[in-house]
């Protein structure tokens, strides 16, 4: 029905509840009066109470209408007419079970109405829980589940170059290696490789960095994406001399491009190189990262890309119709074996490892998640054993109106319905307040991008996630209302209605402390689960990481091939800027190395020869990382001389060249001897470069990748010496240490540079302890999380033992005020109810300590430096837990003690 | 304990054809509104006349009722700009309406004959 338009003025009623009042309304003249009406009266009260006011009065009356629409919809004229006159509480035949249920509902709806505040703390707790849960949930369905952006996802493919000899599953793989895998596999219908790095773009004012990927040009038929504008690469251009051509990612046009519609055929220019752009990805595309800003064909042949043993690359393939990963992984292998018989200098040993490129995305994430999804379920249960525990102490209050409604006809199964439904009706309410609290924490976990786990941008409450908490809501509905509706719903009539209500309820009491118990048994899980991380996140920061950070500014640079085609030319650049940063007021020395500690990737590994030993083969020869730092490096960082002397000014490119090795490499590879004096080679004897280096001294280990990693094998050579390892987009990290504030360097740093050269982009400038601090941000993240949800688990669990305990005590009054009256004490009266509390919180937190010893094992992978067993935290979630448990005991009880016996007895 | 009562608009009154009070109050204001009668005035009336806060959804449902019983007839009214452009659902009372009213009012002032002062009591 098309309706007039007027001018927009005044207030108009909250959208959604509009929207969700005309869903329940059946179309026509009927829902158009009446939303209406509706508006016409919001109008009125907003201009005399205020749109506050209105709004909150719209939204109850929405709410209202709605539910009343949708149950006059739903079990229609008829059935309403025939239930006029009969008993509340039985079902007529022909009633159909739908009507019967939605009348369980309303009617749960209206008893909560009546008594608000019991009702408001179950719909609370649900709603934490299911918010919880949901929240969570979305990131395992976002993370786990969602297909990645790619044609068929299913079949894209990640292969591996695994060393079985040197334990290694997940290595890259040559540009050799992959020529020969895509002449001869057949599972593949195309195979493509990749690596990703940074490079320096022409910008309007100063050169920009950027990241982006090299890629073969069969990338975008293994992703089976094509370009929203252009077109892809052609094989001619992976050509040398062919390649000046780029694709771009859709952030990328929009933002430095402009969103040029006219962007094909325009020029950039990349490391001084013209290149030109011939396609646009369409948004939403990324690949390998979400942080790829453009894409250019690697433009070499294998050749040049140095030997057959340089695995360099990553690589994915589309597995071709009907063929499924084990099939292409038992070719992979034979293709895998033949290439170690072809070229055994570089290949014996190698073979290739499949796994769905998904599982490749999100492996380093995956294992929290699912610990945290399990954490939440938890948290679930303890939810629903406060809530259960809470109906059952209201079910003893209702023992008479059961009767009541017994005695009128209702059979036991009728009750039980009708007590379903009511906590059908909180379990709803719970998942709507849930859904909300999800909403919010899905938006705090997106917030949470830059802490590692995969496509954290990406999180979103949709269908699946929507389907969860409604399915969840009703589950919950059913677990913490069938025992409390079974038990109310048994009594002995003519004993209640004897009694005239006043219900003891005593054989609930036990039900509701094994209630107790297992909430108590479950908080100690959670809570040690976090208590565990907690002590993880201390070792992690307590880490000696080898070298101080404080006061280190650090920043990259990295020179282009076209403006410093020349090693000399490279040289004279970095000494120059070095000998103008160490000048700088503030600085007490300059200093540069390839990789910093820390980076977080494995870059730079090399393969070495011991003197004599040339004979082994390359897969045996010992690996460590390959670093080149200029003098002064070890001392600026302060990392400690263990034998032996540091690189210093006299190791330039005409001296006897020279290595530095780290104590886990002397460790390693000279076992029982000292390395000093040692001479060794990077590169086979019969190589043109081949020579020889001197092991002159021994430096103490540092953190190299993470926190976590046990430091890696370190190699330093001198920075004049070096053979490769600091052009182009490798690039140098300079180190400057400072007195004071390193922070405040940043800008002279700058100038300094561009006096050394106006064209130079300076990049990743900041102090090693933001970087030390960054590395540190997911396990931080998720130590907040946990201790979040372990503090929802802890306030649960109190509340419920106080519950518990206060219902108990206000149970026992009378008992209670006899005692009293008969002479027991202040002391006997609080001891003996704690002592009931004490001894099922015993129970319950050894259950929990039983559990957790069973449970915690899974959590083994993400801890660092601490046992699953850790006794320390184990014994502190023990006694908090006690300690809890003791004060939600000791409340009632105090109370209790202070009953007067006169007045308690009065009352019976 | 009370067991739950029937509320407002579930009294229907359909039996003996005779009309509920609340269908009796909600015909009564209609015909007091006239021209102008639709959902938000009739719960003015009711509000103004004899002080009954009536439940929004009692409202609607119970002038559905009447309408499909034909004691009521509803046109489309203007729609204006306070109502976010929506028509008004106009009601009238049908001849059949009339006369169901005035059963009714027979009916109640047969049984109130003679009751009245048992109700004043004492002044």
């Amino acid at each position: 029905m098309s309706r007039p338009s007027f001018p927009p003025g005044g207030a108009r009623p909250p959208r959604l509840a509009e929207a969700l009042l005309g869903r329940c309304l059946l179309p026509g003249l009927g829902r158009d009066a009446l939303l209406g009406d509706m508006e016409e009266a919001f109008r009125r009260r907003a201009l005399m109470d205020g749109r506050v006011v209105a709004t909150r009065w719209y939204w109850a009356q929405a709410l209202r209408l709605g539910v009343q629409h949708l149950w006059e919809r739903g079990i229609g004229r008829r059935i309403w007419q025939r239930r006029i006159g009969t008993p509340h509480g039985s079902r007529k035949r022909g009633e159909s079970i739908i009507s019967t249920l939605l009348q369980d509902l309303r009617y749960g709806l209206r008893s909560l109405r009546k008594n608000p505040g019991f009702g408001a703390v179950i719909i609370l707790t649900l709603s934490l829980g299911i918010g919880a849960n949901t929240a969570i949930f979305s990131v395992v369905n976002t993370v786990l589940l969602r297909p990645l952006p790619y044609d068929e996802p299913d079949r894209v493919v990640q292969i591996w170059g695994s060393n079985e000899r040197r334990g290694v599953l997940r290595w890259g793989t040559s540009l050799h290696d992959f020529e020969d895998w895509r002449a001869q596999s057949e599972t593949f219908s195309e195979i493509a490789v990749y690596w990703s790095g940074q490079t320096n773009i022409a910008g309007p004012e100063q050169p920009q960095r950027i990241t982006y990927s090299q890629v073969s040009p069969g990338l975008f038929t293994v992703l089976g994406v094509a370009p929203a504008m252009g077109r892809t690469f052609s094989e001619s251009e992976n050509l040398p001399g062919n390649d000046g051509v780029v694709v771009v990612s859709e952030p990328f046009w929009r933002t430095a491009m402009g969103a040029d519609a006219d962007a094909i055929g325009t020029s950039l220019t990349l490391e001084g190189r013209p290149v030109t752009v011939v396609g646009v990805m369409p948004a939403g595309f990324y690949f390998p990262g979400r942080g790829i800003q453009l894409w250019k064909p690697f433009g070499m042949r294998p050749d040049d890309s140095g030997t057959r043993g340089g695995r360099w690359v990553g690589s994915v393939g589309r597995l071709a119709p009907g063929q499924t990963i084990e099939t292409a992984q038992a070719e992979m292998a034979v293709i895998a074996a033949g290439l170690g018989e072809a070229y055994p200098e570089h290949n014996e040993g190698m073979g290739v490892f499949l796994e769905p490129r998904l599982t490749n995305v999100v492996r380093g994430s995956r294992p929290m998640i699912l610990i945290m999804w399990g954490v939440v379920s938890l948290i679930l249960l303890i939810v629903c054993a406060n809530v259960a525990s809470l109906l059952l102490a209201r079910a003893t209050v209702r023992n008479a109106e059961m009767a009541i409604r017994a005695s009128l006809g209702a059979s036991r199964g009728r009750l039980v319905r009708q007590l379903l439904g009511e906590s059908l009706a909180f379990s709803v309410l719970g998942g709507l307040g849930g859904l909300g609290l999800a909403v919010f924490g899905t938006a705090f976990l997106r917030g949470a991008s830059g802490t590692g786990i995969a496509r954290v941008t990406e999180i979103t409450v949709d269908g699946w996630v929507l389907a969860y908490a409604a399915g969840l809501s009703l589950l919950t509905g059913v677990i913490f209302g069938v025992v409390p509706a079974f038990k109310t719903s048994t009594f002995d009539l003519s004993k209640q209605l004897r009694d005239g209500g006043r219900a003891r309820g005593g054989g609930q009491r036990g039900l509701r402390e094994a209630l107790v118990g297992a909430e108590l048994a479950l908080s100690v899980i959670v809570l040690i689960g976090a208590g565990l991380l907690v002590r993880s996140f201390w070792s992690l920061q307590r880490v000696d990481i080898g070298f101080e950070t404080e006061g280190l500014l650090t920043a990259r640079l990295s020179p282009s091939w076209t403006e410093y085609p020349e090693r000399e030319q490279a040289l004279v650049l970095y000494s120059e800027i070095l000998e103008r940063l160490a000048s700088l007021p503030g600085a007490t020395a300059a200093v540069a190395i390839n990789d910093l500690p820390l980076v977080g990737g494995n870059r730079w590994g090399t393969t070495y020869l011991k003197e004599g030993e040339d004979e082994t083969p390359v897969s045996e020869r010992p690996r460590l990382m390959f670093r080149t730092a200029t003098a002064g490096y070890f001392e600026a960082m302060h990392i400690p001389l263990i034998s032996g002397r540091y690189l210093t000014d006299r190791d330039g490119a005409e001296s006897p060249r020279v290595v530095v090795i780290s104590e886990t490499a002397a460790s390693r590879d000279w076992e029982g001897e000292s390395p000093l004096g040692k001479r060794i080679s990077f590169l086979p004897p019969e190589h043109p470069a081949y020579a020889l280096y001197t092991i002159v001294g021994v430096v103490g280990d540092v953190s190299d990748n993470s926190l976590q990693a046990t430091p890696n094998a370190l190699i330093y050579t001198s920075f004049p010496q070096a053979q490769w390892g600091h052009f182009q987009d490798w690039g140098m990290s300079l180190v400057v240490r400072t007195q004071g504030d390193a922070l405040s360097l940043v800008e002279p740093m700058r100038q300094a540079i561009r006096d050394a050269d106006p064209n130079l982009p300076l990049f990743a400038v900041q102090t090693l302890d933001q970087r030390l601090s960054g590395t540190l941000s997911s396990a931080r993240f998720n130590l907040l999380l946990i201790a979040a949800l372990g503090l929802v688990a802890l306030v649960l669990a109190g509340v419920g033992v106080y519950g518990v305990m206060s219902y108990m005590v206000g149970q026992r009054t009378h008992e209670i005020g006899i005692r009293v009256a008969l002479g027991a004490g202040h002391g006997e009266v609080v001891g003996m109810v704690v002592s009931r509390g004490m001894a099922l919180a015993l129970i319950g937190v050894g259950v929990g300590v039983a559990g957790a010893l069973a449970l915690h094992r899974v959590m083994t992978n993400v801890l660092f430096g601490v046992s699953t067993t850790d006794p320390a935290t184990f014994a502190g979630v023990t006694m908090l837990l006690i300690g809890i448990a003791f004060l939600a005991c000791f409340v009632p009880a105090r109370r209790a003690a202070g009953v007067d016996p006169a007045v308690c007895l009065r009352n019976e | 304990m009370i067991i739950e009562t029937n509320s407002v608009h579930e009294d229907s009154g359909v039996s003996e054809g005779y009309l509920g009070e609340f269908e009796q109050m909600v015909l009564l204001a209609i015909l007091r509104l006239g021209d102008e009668a639709y959902g938000i005035r009739i719960m003015e009336e009711l509000n103004h006349r004899v002080g009954r806060e009536v439940s929004r959804g009692a409202m609607y449902i119970t002038l559905d009722r009447l309408e499909s019983k034909g004691l009521l007839a509803s046109r489309q009214g203007e729609p204006t700009a306070e109502r976010g452009g929506r028509a008004k659902r106009l009601v009238e009372v049908t001849p059949e309406g009339i006369s169901a009213l005035s059963k009714s009012r027979t009916a109640l002032r047969k049984l109130w004959k003679g009751i009245a002062p048992v109700l004043d009591g004492p002044q």
